[in-house]
């Protein structure tokens, strides 16, 4: 679906965002893209949709170049940016000015996830708040069945509610056909959603993996005492405990806590590298 | 699929910006009308020299209003583009980018052209017949095509005129990233000093410090050691063709920078 190959990317000649970066990102899945500030990851959804143009490399989706801006493109790709433009009209004037430049909307799936997010057919795009607004080009976006649907920092100005109608909202709008890529800071709010999971640190992609191999490889827990034969990777001090990553030395599955994992890839990248690329030559030794 | 031009798309395009700018171009038009009118009545029942007589009053006003709103006209082109979140939406709309500049230049040029028309014959037919009725005058409605071939050409000139500061706004709206108007604006100023000082300057170089030189018409040599100044002019007509083919190259070469600028358009 999305193939990213030997990506440099920068904003300044020695200031590089990317270098020699490789992903390749295939249907049926919701990637969680994550991040520092400043990591690179709107930069990186930016490429995906062809806003912002590779120094070298190339990124392609579906046979087309992103960079290119063609029809046949932007009609299979919906992008959310963190921050957006509504026009100022009625909800109906806004679907019958839009839609069509889509094939695949579903006027139906629109009704349906405006209904769940509490947002009535008639209101005036302008009298919305910045949430409400949010949650219509949400509910638009994914009724525009389009391929791709790239989403930056989408719970962002949603409320409790909210965060979890769209998690129930995205679950339901992913098909084998279909990418979304969901980059956050607030991992807790698409806890269960996300998978695989990519990390961007410093120029390049650290960690992409799915979550079974998490939760196989690592193992997630809360510790009243970490002895010396704990192989913690990654741990924290809360009220009930450390919650620590530790390797998975017992074949047990825990839950994945993405903010640990997240702390924990940033913290002991070199280890979380091995642990996971020795499973990956295990996995081609058991393919030969 | 055709991603180059597709008139169904470009019809959907049109659509939408009407929809969406309809209350902004009525209430444009609305305020042209009331500066029109506001231009022809000032001028004409407050100052005792203006005259409806020879329609030159008529041909000055409408050149004037014609570049004045022409220019406004111009740094709403493009709009969406000088707004980042805005020109997420526009560049991602899934429509060619030659479907969206050809959108704009028919908002921008047809458009406008002929709501500007509408509007001017308007206040020109109401400010004639007062005039006439107070005056017992006979004057007609100002005609660029039938009427005395000076105006034709005013018409011509003014036309080519307009569409060379059209091109210019739409390239300044595509390649400056804020503050448009103004930069655009600006650096138009500065190319026309620049333009200016380098003709005059390469006319001296070649001709001398005292000829004449009169742009797109004639050449005048002369000084205090020639007693007769020589002038050099070309044949009747040609300078003019020279200055129309000179004009329309810089407009065709501003609007083709202009949308080789909106393809290659990033936002940071």
């Amino acid at each position: 679906m999305i193939e990213i190959q030997n990506l440099s990317f920068g904003y300044a000649k020695n200031k590089p965002v990317f270098k020699n970066l490789n992903l390749s990102l295939k249907a049926g899945n919701i990637y969680g893209l994550l991040g520092e500030n400043g990591s690179g990851k709107s930069s990186l959804m930016k490429i995906m949709a062809g806003l912002l143009f590779p120094q070298e490399g190339s990124c392609v989706v579906e046979g087309y170049r992103a960079q290119h801006r063609e029809p046949g493109f932007l009609r299979e790709m919906f992008f959310l940016p963190e921050e957006f433009h509504v026009s100022d009209l009625p909800l109906k004037d806004f679907v019958r000015t839009n839609a069509p430049f889509y094939p695949n909307f579903s006027q139906e799936q629109f009704q349906l996830y405006l209904k769940e997010f509490n947002i009535a057919e008639a209101e005036n795009l302008s009298k919305l708040s910045y949430g409400q607004k949010k949650k219509v080009l949400i509910a638009f976006g994914i009724a525009t069945n389009t391929h791709l649907l790239i989403m930056d920092e989408p719970t962002n100005g949603l409320d409790i509610p909210s965060k979890s109608q769209f998690r129930k909202v995205i679950a339901s709008a992913i098909d084998e056909n279909r990418v979304i890529i969901i980059s956050t800071h607030q991992v807790r709010d698409l806890s269960g959603l996300i998978d695989p999971i990519i990390v961007i640190d410093q120029q390049e992609i650290i960690f992409n993996e799915l979550l079974d191999d998490v939760s196989e490889k690592l193992s997630f827990r809360l510790l009243t005492k970490i002895t010396e034969e704990d192989k913690v990777l990654y741990s924290e001090h809360s009220l009930k405990g450390t919650a620590a990553v530790l390797e998975n030395t017992t074949g047990d599955f825990t839950k994945v806590d993405l903010e640990l994992l997240f702390n924990a890839v940033l913290a002991n990248k070199g280890r979380i590298r091995e642990i996971f690329s020795d499973k990956k030559v295990a996995e081609d030794f058991q393919g030969e | 699929m055709n991603n180059l031009l597709d008139f169904n798309r470009l019809g959907l395009l049109i659509k939408k910006q009407w929809i969406e700018q309809r209350k902004t171009y009525l209430i444009s038009a609305g305020a042209l009308v009331a500066i029109l009118g506001i231009m022809f009545f000032f001028t004409l029942f407050f100052s005792r020299n203006v005259t409806l007589e020879g329609q030159t009053f008529q041909m000055f006003l409408f050149i004037i209003s014609f570049m004045i709103s022409g220019t406004i006209n111009t740094s709403r082109m493009l709009k969406s583009l000088s707004e980042r979140t805005e020109s997420i939406s526009f560049l991602l709309l899934p429509a060619s980018h030659l479907e969206k500049f050809l959108c704009s230049m028919f908002y921008s040029i047809f458009v406008y052209g002929i709501v500007f028309l509408m509007a001017f014959y308007l206040v020109d037919f109401v400010a004639v017949t007062i005039y006439n009725f107070q005056n017992h005058a006979n004057v007609s409605l100002i005609n660029f095509l039938g009427g005395p071939s000076s105006s034709g050409k005013v018409f011509l000139k003014g036309l080519s005129l307009a569409l060379l500061i059209h091109a210019f706004g739409l390239w300044g709206s595509v390649f400056f990233k804020n503050r448009t108007f103004i930069k655009t604006m600006f650096l138009g100023f500065v190319a026309a000093v620049v333009f200016g000082l380098i003709s005059q300057g390469l006319g001296f170089a070649v001709f001398g410090q005292s000829a004449t030189i009169d742009a797109f018409r004639s050449v005048t040599l002369g000084g205090t050691d020639i007693r007769e100044p020589l002038k050099i002019e070309l044949p009747s007509g040609l300078g003019e063709i020279l200055q129309y083919f000179v004009w329309t190259v810089v407009t065709i070469g501003l609007w083709v920078a202009g949308y080789f600028g909106l393809k290659e358009r990033e936002i940071v």
